[in-house]
């Protein structure tokens, strides 16, 4: 499957990002994106990179801990990535990896007028499913 | 039955015209659900998933009474928004941070201007002005306050005090404040570096989202006596802001619940919904994050604060100096607290979730100030943007039933993509002029999404509660100028 992209879902009062790639380092980058979509309502340009490395239990945690840096970024510098080059590393015996960089923008007050804040990346509904189709994530966003 | 599965109508009851049960349908329920909604609100409630969530969150070991939401209700992450859990602290309680939320210590302050309304409706478009000006919205943060390293302590230590302390506000706001503004048990070293950083130039901002800024006019009062106490009058000025913990808070609640994760996957427990995650109040992991929960409260309050101090510093600007802004309260309306309250006819201290629910003690409570001891707890409830708020006044029935506990606002009703697929910014701000009403806006995408059409109506949740008999009503307060984040 060549699938790659991003839907965003609704929630009663919040949103959600459904992504989607042949992999999970694909659909991260993907997730990364439909993030960067909100926080703008554009598209993200790609201007400077942030690294990104980092560990966890499964693929879901890793999925929260990835989005979650974003919004360090967006808070602590406002600056707000739209893109990754993200390799997840899954090999067996050992706890799901991650690493590559974040590549955004710093916030735009002309350009990104149609944006949302978001407040912190939740636990529900999320999930990262594989298989012979490539893989998809489900993430809800506190906005 | 499924956990993720909706709740079966079986299992759903009314019992009057304001309070719908929960049965215990599951096994792994310990404690049944209480709804309180009138007929129109229930519907709503039932089509998404609120209910299945109250279900959930009767899960929670040491559960005491009910699972409860209010009426202004809606499926939220974990808890649902507008819930309400008690837990026994003395026992086998635990707390979750879902029951507190993100934005710890999101809440609502109001203040109080002795001015007649119609002195200050032709400067509003001036107050908004250099409100928004000084008052960062949105993404912008504080360009001249950056709170780091023992001064950041000392504001997760202190809360509003830290302010006062500054000259960010004075000494007598803080007898108007729960707690006095300042929580008990707060420890900064459980607050992480990120999440420092992250609040570092936020002290003092309002944010997006539903957070906003509204000039009002005291158009109705109830209770003459009772407003009297609290500082309002009828025809006169009221300032209404809404706003949290900020990223600081965000940060706490994520690295808090990745830890109680870890340690839930290595119990094995089988959590409904993960947002669930939950520590023994006793625990050490527990005591870590009501630690940390605490000392984001107080930066919540110590924001609050802040903004209080620069709004008034615009009326000085724009009014001229000498126009008082006195605070008439704030609450609370994302936290978990450590209260007495009486199980079965004696007292005992329980661990009361209010997840988008706010605080409704009534008179004679030891926790208020004397001159509010005969009156009550003033409860804000704001209305959505451009219309209505409320300020109410909880009643011995409210700590009996829900443990001091009432709404929070009107609660959405439509997503955030819904309400842009039929409403437009442009019918949103002819409907605020053809009002009367001024606003200035950090994004015009947001004033969509905040729109009065994406909400229940606030008066119908405010009947609810009133006829339930968890509250009275005291006076109504209409926007002149509304400034959204």
């Amino acid at each position: 499957m060549d699938r790659v992209g991003y839907h965003l879902l609704e929630h009663p009062a919040d949103i959600g990002v459904r992504a989607f790639g042949p992999d999970p380092s694909m659909a991260f980058a993907q997730a990364v994106a439909g993030l960067g979509r909100v926080l703008t309502g554009t598209k993200v340009q790609v201007l400077q990179t942030r690294p990104v490395e980092m560990e966890a239990p499964d693929l879901e945690t890793l999925l929260v801990a990835l989005l979650d840096q974003c919004l360090f970024h967006v808070d602590a510098e406002g600056w707000i990535p739209g893109h990754g080059e993200l390799v997840v590393d899954l090999a067996p015996d050992r706890a799901p990896r991650l690493k590559g960089t974040l590549q955004g923008e710093p916030w735009d007050r002309e350009r990104h007028t149609e944006g949302t804040a978001v407040k912190a990346v939740t636990w529900h509904h999320l999930s990262v499913i594989s298989g012979a189709e490539g893989t998809e994530v489900i993430v809800f966003l506190d906005i | 039955m499924g956990k993720s599965a909706a709740v079966p109508p079986s299992a759903i009851e009314r019992l009057d015209a304001w309070r719908v049960r929960v049965r215990r349908y599951r096994p792994d329920m310990l404690t049944e659900g209480r709804i309180y909604a009138s007929r129109d609100l229930f519907r709503p409630i039932e089509r998404d998933e609120t209910l299945l969530q109250v279900a959930n969150v009767a899960t929670l070991p040491g559960t005491v009474g009910p699972s409860m939401a209010m009426p202004d209700a809606h499926q939220g992450y974990g808890f649902p928004i507008g819930g309400v859990l008690a837990t026994d602290a003395e026992g086998e309680g635990v707390v979750s941070p879902g029951g507190v939320g993100f934005d710890i210590n999101c809440g609502v302050r109001l203040l109080t201007c002795p001015v007649p309304a119609r002195d200050v409706r032709e400067k509003v478009d001036a107050l908004l002005a250099a409100m928004a000006r000084t008052i960062p919205l949105g993404f912008d943060t504080s360009r001249d306050l950056k709170v780091a390293g023992r001064e950041m302590d000392a504001l997760l230590r202190d809360g509003a005090a830290w302010a006062v302390s500054r000259g960010l506000g004075e000494p007598r706001d803080l007898e108007r404040l729960e707690d006095g503004g300042r929580m008990p048990g707060a420890d900064p070293d459980q607050v992480s570096e990120l999440a420092r950083e992250r609040g570092a130039n936020q002290v003092g901002t309002l944010g997006s989202g539903n957070h906003f800024l509204e000039i009002q006019e005291v158009d109705q009062v109830w209770e003459e006596e009772a407003a009297r106490a609290m500082g309002l009058r009828k025809g006169t000025v009221a300032v209404l802001l809404h706003t949290g913990s900020r990223g600081l808070g965000h940060q706490v609640c994520t690295d808090h619940l990745a830890a109680l994760q870890r340690e839930a996957s290595k119990a094995r427990l089988d959590l409904p919904d993960r947002q669930l995650a939950w520590a023994p109040i006793a625990s050490a992991t527990g005591q870590r994050y009501l630690g940390a929960m605490a000392a984001a409260a107080n930066f919540a309050w110590a924001n609050r604060q802040v903004l209080t101090h620069r709004v008034r510093a615009c009326f000085a600007e724009v009014m001229g100096p000498g126009v008082p802004l006195d605070l008439v309260w704030d609450v609370s309306h994302n936290m978990a607290r450590l209260e007495r309250h009486q199980v079965d006819g004696r007292p005992r201290t329980l661990c009361v979730h209010r997840k988008g629910a706010t605080r409704a003690f009534p008179a004679g409570h030891p926790s208020l100030p004397r001159d509010l001891s005969s009156t009550g707890q003033p409860v804000l409830i704001p209305g959505s943007m451009g219309t209505c708020s409320y300020v109410l006044v909880g009643t011995p029935q409210a700590m009996e039933e829900t443990w001091g506990s009432v709404c929070h606002g009107a609660g959405r009703s439509l997503s955030r993509t819904g309400v842009r697929k039929t409403v437009q910014v442009e019918d949103v701000l002819r409907d605020l002029e053809a009002r009367d009403i001024r606003v200035h806006a950090a994004s015009r995408k947001g004033l969509v999404e905040e729109c009065p059409e994406a909400y229940k109506d606030v008066s119908m949740v405010v009947d609810t509660v009133v006829g339930a008999g968890l509250a009275r009503e005291v006076a109504r307060l209409a926007p002149m100028g509304v400034i959204k984040g």
